[in-house]
């Protein structure tokens, strides 16, 4: 009896129950939005609205994880600040997420008020209101409104408000004048800025962590020597009186020290790795080896250090300690390896690699597994990450004529999926690009 | 409900899950979204299950694209056999990222 009574009770709960039902695939593609005009209350806070509307669609569609659902779709035009929307009309467009502002002057500037709505679970997910005091930072708003409305809805930090400094380059490749200059990570024309004036060649620029200083290579009087230019004053220094060739330096994460090749000028064929304290300008070397040991990049902790060294016979990548212990090779698979780059998230290493007549651009784990291809070409270098570790941008070089012409230079901008690879505009030709953390 | 009959509705919902890769330690993530189905098979009610995680952003992050998922017009009606509506009158969908690491 006790037993038939079990069975029934177990049926009725089965009859009751929810049926369960696993997703374990979906789509990879990019999320649609609406962007509203941007209402302003008068002709000049319309444009200002119209601009900051263009900045935010075009930060968010070059992601490539936006499109901005054509306006001409759109069903309700009113200002939905303080309306609430009517979310079927946005769901017969099909936009996921539907972005309103207004913008208004006040006694202290610009207001500007935005809210982000979640349109299939019909429910705002997002408001900001902020005061702007100064018209001209129009770029750094539009920055700053990308990076919000990309957080919320990835789930991962912004990387908008931040630039880019690069190598302009101009001129037959024999006589190419290369300038430091530096620009939005959009590339847009207006935020351009040359940092040097091209009389001395320039390589390998890199930003601090602490968004305030360059370090790059710049030859002057035909020897090259790592400096330090400080973007609020525009100074430059030598980084240390060191006596021969010194390359390829990049800050340390608390930006307190520069981490660069030296080559003693008696034995070109050997380079070894220093650390040089920018406080106390004492300097320590942390290899020592007869092959070129160069390209040092610190793990985001500052406790490991990823270079390129041939000390094996071809080049290759290892990581050692920051005090230059426990060195171990890392790369593995064939080819010649270099430029590596930590990830700011501290995951992977990104890489150039050479094999059979072309450049590769890829990322490994920090053992050397899962090595992947992410872009290959003729040419391709300098890779250098976005501050939220999800793209490389790198430069990508054709091939030159007899006559000395072609041979132009473009910077890149790729998902580390491989996916969404778009040229980064710059005014000349562009090479050794490197991102700044988030502004 | 057959195996056929589920899977016709997983194959449905797979073409509506849309969610941008990124978010920290997705592989590991299962929301697990509960919905009440109107006899004509359109979604009355959905809800997040283990909404106790909900203040971790990467789980709400992936919650919401599973809310958005069993809410997307391109998904409704659900596609249910009509004869078998108290087998699927409520529905839980445990989503399950780690395709997307493959």
């Amino acid at each position: 009896m006790i037993k038939k009574i079990l069975i029934i009770l177990f049926f009725s709960f089965n009859a009751n129950a929810a049926l369960e039902v696993t997703i374990a695939q979906g789509k990879v593609e990019p999320t649609p939005i609406a962007i509203t005009q941007i209402f302003g209350a008068d002709s000049d806070t319309a444009r200002y609205g119209n601009t900051l509307r263009q900045i935010i669609s075009n930060n968010l569609t070059n992601s490539g994880l936006f499109y901005t659902v054509n306006e001409d779709l759109y069903i309700q035009s009113d200002n939905l600040v303080e309306k609430v929307p009517r979310f079927e009309d946005w769901k017969l467009i099909k936009a996921q997420f539907l972005l309103s502002a207004d913008v208004s002057k006040i006694d202290k500037g610009i207001r500007l008020r935005m809210r982000l709505y979640d349109v299939f679970n019909a429910k705002e997910i997002e408001k900001l209101q902020l005061t702007i005091p100064d018209e001209n930072l129009i770029r750094r708003v539009g920055h700053t409104v990308s990076d919000i409305v990309y957080e919320r809805i990835t789930g991962e930090t912004g990387y908008f408000d931040t630039r880019i400094v690069y190598v302009s380059e101009i001129g037959p490749l024999d006589q190419r004048v290369k300038r430091l200059a530096i620009m939005d990570q959009d590339g847009h024309i207006d935020s351009h800025q040359f940092l040097t004036d091209g009389k001395n060649m320039v390589l390998t620029p890199r930003f601090a962590p602490n968004k305030q200083l360059i370090t790059y290579m710049e030859y002057k009087n035909n020897l090259p020597r790592v400096y330090i230019y400080n973007l609020k004053t525009g100074e430059r220094e030598i980084v240390g009186d060191f006596p021969g060739m010194t390359f390829a330096p990049r800050f340390s994460p608390d930006s307190q020290s520069v981490v660069m090749s030296f080559s003693d000028p008696n034995n070109a064929a050997n380079s070894e790795i220093y650390l040089m304290d920018l406080n106390t300008r004492s300097r320590s070397r942390l290899t020592n080896d007869s092959g070129i040991d160069t390209s040092p990049s610190f793990s985001p902790d500052g406790e490991k250090i990823v270079f390129n060294s041939d000390r094996g016979g071809s080049p290759q990548l290892f990581i050692m300690d920051k005090n230059g212990d426990n060195i171990k090779r890392i790369s593995k698979g064939r080819g010649v390896y270099g430029n590596p780059v930590w990830s700011p998230r501290g995951d992977l290493i990104a890489f150039t690699k050479l094999t059979q007549g072309n450049f590769h651009i890829g990322v490994m784990d920090l053992n050397g597994n899962n090595e992947r291809v992410i872009v290959r070409d003729f040419a391709l270098e300098s890779p250098a990450w976005s501050p939220n570790g999800r793209y490389l941008i790198f430069h990508r070089q054709k091939r030159s004529n007899l006559d000395g012409t072609g041979g132009e230079v473009t910077i890149h901008f790729i998902d580390i999926t491989g996916y969404n690879e778009r040229i980064i505009p710059t005014p000349r030709d562009g090479s050794d690009p490197a991102w700044s953390p988030l502004l | 409900m057959t195996i056929s009959e589920i899977d016709l509705l997983r194959q449905q919902l797979h073409g509506c899950l849309n969610l941008n890769v990124g978010v920290a330690n997705l592989k590991e993530i299962k929301p697990v979204i509960y919905i009440e189905v109107n006899p004509d098979r359109t979604v009355k009610s959905s809800k997040v299950v283990n909404k106790e995680k909900l203040n971790d952003p990467s789980f709400r992050t992936a919650a919401e694209a599973a809310m958005r998922a069993v809410n997307n017009p391109d998904c409704s009606p659900l596609l249910l056999p009509a004869d078998k509506y108290e087998q699927w009158k409520e529905i839980n969908f445990t989503f399950d990222f780690s395709w997307m690491f493959d």
